[in-house]
């Protein structure tokens, strides 16, 4: 036996549109509706409210095709970031004398998506787990015996690691070192170090967390600059002719190799260098300003549009467009998300008054024209 | 009314559960239009809406192996598309694109009750934006979305009877800001 409610409210009237009610609800509906007009009133209301707001179709979806490419897209690098960012995977390859390119874009991408789509993730994830722990046992044992056959024949594996943009990628290094790659980077080390020194090169930008070893020296060369470290944490950027180095933990030299000066970084320094101008002195650093791309952030600090735009093409595919050189100019300070280009542009946007158009992979940005003639 | 093709989508579970893709895909197109509607009328912002309903289906893609099988699969699509509103919402002011020229020509073409309508779902949008989030939800899933009310309370995680008085709210607070539109 269900209970009828004391009085008619919203929650029955909706029972009600709806239909959802049993025949003695639905007697005891009428009988209320008829008691007086302020009921009916009442209920005709509701009832149009709701049939206004339910039958509104505006605005029409997006495009399911397109949204669908981006999602699988999407995916895709994703699963493929998580895989190729785990740590044995440098071991899958060959030894052999040729300097081995590992790149992460064309043929090797469309390699991964066909095992995936095809339903046979799960058969490969297998396999990949069983290489994987087969080759660990293999180098954990006979890791030592290699290198030093290694040092006598001089074989040197040279992997170079290359994100796409928007791509980011963390690698383990042979030492146990880890190294966060930012977007449109590349890192070129040895599939094994030596047992003097630990060189790995870098272009664009990386956060390094190495680990400690006083025998051997880790030293990241970038341009024209060679950072020398025993076991720390810190971030390089080069873009753009000028390297920038931020220390987080422990100490490090920085030095140009034609130049005499070395510079020594510890916790919370910042140094630049720029190709034409040299070493500037050493700064404190904002560190959540130079850290901010590893939470997936962009942060600005009185940054010119021109700069802010050529950072938005790293991550985007994108082309920027500028109608006037003024608006190159105009500064933004700021943390902005980096998952919603549409948010950081409307921001933008707002911020200096100024049009930002965005349409299929370009941006125009243009003084907002005068309406009234 | 009913939720589209409940039938349809219940016969995809086992294949989704798979990450049949061709499953997936199909899924997408059902439930696209009405994740995105109810996106669209929790923010308030349609591209901002457009950018979530593809996160939406990313997250439900990548987390399906964490899904419970008896789990339907269309109300944790609805949790995520929630969850992901909430924290853009909290994330950043309420902004407008400059200028809707499409909007506006439209309103042009239309004939007279299609363009009553157009304003009473601005004045609509504007009454939901007032409301508080799990007010607003509740409603939406509702009216927008098609839920029923155990429906609702699973996938907000409350009570039958927080489902009850949140509507109730919400219905009273859109009569009274919409009354012109109700003469």
């Amino acid at each position: 036996m269900k209970k009828f409610p004391k009085h008619v409210d919203y929650q029955f009237i909706v029972r009600v549109l709806n239909d959802d009610v049993s025949p003695e609800e639905k007697e005891f509906f009428e009988d209320w509706l008829s008691e007086s007009d302020k009921n009916r009133e009442d209920f005709s209301a509701i009832a149009l409210l709701w049939d206004k707001i339910g039958s509104s179709e505006y605005p029409p979806a997006p495009n399911p095709e397109i949204q669908w490419e981006k999602i699988s897209n999407a995916v895709y690098a994703r699963q493929q970031n998580d895989i190729i960012s785990r740590p044995k995977i440098e071991n899958r390859k060959v030894i052999n004398n040729e300097p081995i390119i590992y790149q992460l874009d064309g043929y090797q991408t469309d390699y991964l998506k066909i095992i995936f789509s095809s339903g046979m993730f799960r058969a490969a994830a297998i396999l990949l787990i069983m290489v994987t722990v087969g080759l660990w046992t293999y180098s954990s044992e006979f890791q030592q015996a290699r290198i030093i056959s290694q040092a006598q024949r001089h074989v040197s594996n040279i992997i170079e690691v290359k994100t796409r943009k928007g791509e980011k990628v963390s690698l383990t290094l042979s030492d146990g070192s880890k190294v966060h790659l930012n977007t449109l980077s590349k890192l070129t080390y040895p599939e094994f170090f030596d047992d003097s020194e630990r060189n790995v090169e870098l272009e664009g930008e990386a956060y390094f967390s190495v680990t400690p070893d006083k025998q051997r020296p880790f030293s990241v060369k970038s341009g024209s600059t060679v950072t020398v470290v025993r076991g720390t944490e810190f971030n390089i950027k080069n873009r753009d002719e000028s390297i920038s180095v931020v220390v987080v933990k422990g100490v490090v030299d920085t030095y140009n190799p034609k130049l005499e000066e070395v510079y020594q970084l510890k916790k919370g320094d910042l140094i630049s260098y720029n190709e034409q101008k040299g070493f500037s002195p050493l700064q404190k650093a904002n560190l959540q300003h130079y850290l901010a791309w590893r939470k997936d952030k962009f942060s600005f600090m009185r940054t010119p549009l021109k700069e802010v735009m050529e950072e938005i093409e790293r991550y985007y595919n994108v082309n920027v467009t500028f109608t006037a050189d003024s608006l190159k100019d105009k500064t933004i300070t700021g943390v902005f998300n980096s998952d919603s280009i549409n948010n950081i542009l409307s921001i933008i946007s707002l911020t200096l008054d100024i049009k930002i158009k965005y349409n299929k992979g370009n941006i125009i940005v243009d003084k907002i024209q005068n309406r009234n003639f | 009314m009913m939720p589209v093709n409940q039938k349809k989508i219940s016969e995809l579970y086992p294949l989704i559960k798979e990450k049949d893709e061709q499953a997936l895909k199909e899924f997408f197109y059902l439930m696209q239009p009405e994740i995105f509607r109810f996106l669209f009328r929790y923010t308030g912002d349609r591209a901002l809406a457009e950018d979530l309903v593809q996160e939406t289906f990313i997250k439900f893609w990548l987390s399906i192996d964490n899904l419970d099988v008896d789990k339907l699969c269309k109300s944790y699509l609805y949790k995520i598309a929630r969850n992901l509103a909430i924290n853009h919402i909290n994330r950043k002011p309420p902004f407008k694109f400059i200028g809707d020229e499409e909007n506006f020509l439209s309103l042009l073409n239309n004939p007279q009750n299609e363009i009553d309508l157009t304003f009473f779902m601005d004045d609509f949008q504007k009454a939901i934006n007032t409301l508080p989030e799990r007010c607003k939800a509740t409603f939406l899933l509702s009216r927008i979305s098609g839920f029923d009310y155990s429906e609702i309370s699973e996938i907000m995680n409350v009570s039958l009877q927080t489902v009850k008085n949140q509507m109730n709210k919400a219905l009273a607070v859109l009569r009274k800001r919409l009354k012109n539109h109700l003469d």
